[in-house]
């Protein structure tokens, strides 16, 4: 043996345990016997072994059990690169978390296991997770505002871009003919005095919605009562209806005993309902009648019904919610109070719909009950 | 006592760790810390068939960073795939997962928890996609600040392991 090979051999040992890595060889199926004096925490994880010397790893570490059985899968191959478990936290006896790794490797015809703690290293590789991690949610968080922001632009310049094309057609036409008479100049500054009303309403629409998605009220105390909501707004509109010759009715399904709170914002909830109520009233032929059910739908939600006996929309209103922007104005007028409404069941954990059958059609929504015992 | 292993998997930042904390210790940090590796713990807990020892094996959260070590699953009797209903992309992971497991271990119980319901307001899961998940396998809806459904939740599962 060469001296270099002596020095090896002599030095090995220690030169692994500073690095806190503990050398165990199979001795047989299941135990394992230290190659070097372990590093101190070695112990306190996995003590001592028995009187031979031996470890039975898989007795103590859930971990090393199920890695043990793809260590010995490559031992068994006798392929010589390492097996990696990854990472994985075990706690010592005096209850302190550790940070270990394991190896399998397969050594001129024996069955090698490291273990490794990893201490620092450890804790630099979580914080770099930690970073980058903490980038991606900032990431996706803002995506989504601008998403929500698109949409609102979306609907401006869907309202605004029509009035502004008349308006630069007066101008046009006004060039074209030597100057705007004072008729043309008139009409032009009705035209960009409505335009200034449009946008303020829809800003200021747009930025109390948002407030309102802000407020929600989850517990028994707060949340509102659908039923009783849609009781008062049934009384309140019934002049509406009856003076168009529609009939207004509402009925409950849910048992007395059973809580009609839910997930919701009573401020907010009253919108909601009374613009689909409105919806349905613009639309309604004379003689029409609706009629709004509040049922239970299984034990967590209650879902809420507006029955039309004449379709508000035809069979392509289905698909309303998810085609809300059109070309024709009043629709798309329209359709900016239904976003709202889809925008905040939404965001209520709740959902939206409308379906048609025959002549008539139904607008549902549902959303999460509470109970008396929710947290 | 029978033992059953069960694992926690999902995206990145969907509360495993905080469900697990909950569910074994009765507490919640608010501070979100990553989890590299897996991290082990036992519950008891009761059932129709006597007690189950729980083995729950909360593993890394999955992302372009870290991959699901599929190892990791063998074993498993059951399998909670967590979603973070403020964020809709967890859903698409989930379902991706569920149709591994499905594939893979067709025999273990699946139940999914969509967490974080104490912020309902940021709710962002497409309500159609999340129906059709829950034709397939059960879903919760959990908090683990709040500590809602996770006790249920995860007695459920044990009952569902058999």
């Amino acid at each position: 043996m060469s001296p270099l090979s002596q020095v090896s051999i002599d030095l090995l040992p220690e030169v692994a345990r500073r690095l806190n890595l503990a050398l165990l060889c199979r001795s047989n199926e299941s135990a394992f016997i230290l190659m070097q004096e372990p590093p101190e925490w070695f112990g306190q994880i996995f003590g001592n072994g028995n009187d031979n010397g031996e470890f039975h790893l898989e007795q103590v570490s859930i971990f090393l059990e199920s890695f043990l059985v793809d260590a010995a899968n490559h031992w068994a191959s006798e392929r010589p690169e390492p097996l990696k478990s990854g990472v994985w936290h075990e706690f010592d006896k005096h209850d302190r978390e550790h940070y270990l790794e394991a190896t399998s490797l397969y050594v001129s015809g024996h069955c090698i296991l490291i273990v490794e703690s990893l201490g620092h290293d450890y804790e630099v590789r979580v914080q770099l997770f930690q970073k980058a991690r903490n980038f991606v949610l900032q990431n996706q968080s803002l995506d989504y505002e601008l998403q929500k922001n698109d949409v609102l632009l979306h609907f401006l310049s869907g309202e605004l871009a029509p009035s502004m094309q008349r308006v630069s057609r007066m101008l046009a036409d006004g060039k074209a003919a030597g100057g705007l008479n004072a008729e043309a100049l008139s009409e032009l500054s009705k035209q960009v005095a409505k335009q200034d009303i449009l946008l303020d309403t829809f800003l200021r629409g747009f930025s109390s919605e948002i407030v309102a998605m802000q407020h929600v009220s989850r517990d028994y105390s707060s949340a509102p009562d659908i039923t009783e909501v849609i009781r008062t707004l049934v009384k309140s509109e019934l002049e509406s209806f009856i003076s168009r010759s529609v009939g207004l009715s509402m009925d409950s399904t849910v048992p007395s005993n059973e809580s009609t709170k839910v997930v919701s914002h009573r401020g907010r909830l009253e919108k909601v309902v009374g613009s689909l109520m409105h919806f349905t009233l613009r639309r309604a032929p004379e003689g029409a009648s609706v009629n709004i059910q509040v049922h239970s739908h299984g034990e967590d939600w209650i879902l809420t019904e507006i029955h039309e006996s004449v379709a508000s929309l035809g069979q392509e209103g289905e698909a309303i919610f998810d085609h809300l922007l059109t070309e024709e104005p009043m629709v798309r007028r329209a359709a900016l109070s239904l976003y709202f409404c889809k925008l905040t069941i939404d965001r209520w954990g709740g959902e939206i719909g409308y379906r048609h059958a025959g002549d008539s059609g139904c607008w549902w929504f549902r959303l999460r009950r509470v109970k008396a015992s929710t947290p | 006592m029978q033992q059953r292993k069960v694992c926690l998997i999902g995206s990145f930042a969907v509360g495993k760790t905080s469900l697990l904390q909950r569910f074994v210790f009765s507490r919640f940090a608010d501070k979100y810390l990553t989890t590299v590796g897996v991290k082990i713990d036992r519950k008891i807990v009761p059932t129709s068939r006597g007690s189950v020892s729980l083995i729950l094996w909360d593993l890394a959260g999955e992302d372009e960073f870290q991959s699901l070590q599929t190892a990791y699953l063998r074993g498993s009797a059951g399998f909670v795939v967590v979603i973070d209903c403020t964020r809709n992309e967890t859903m698409q992971q989930a379902r991706a997962h569920l149709e591994f497991l499905d594939e893979e271990f067709p025999n273990a119980a699946k139940t999914i928890f969509v967490n974080k319901v104490d912020l309902e307001n940021a709710w962002d899961l497409e309500q159609q996609e999340l129906s059709s998940l829950e034709k397939l396998h059960p879903v919760h809806r959990t908090s683990a600040k709040t500590g809602a459904n996770v006790e249920e939740a995860f007695h459920d599962l044990a009952e569902a392991m058999g």
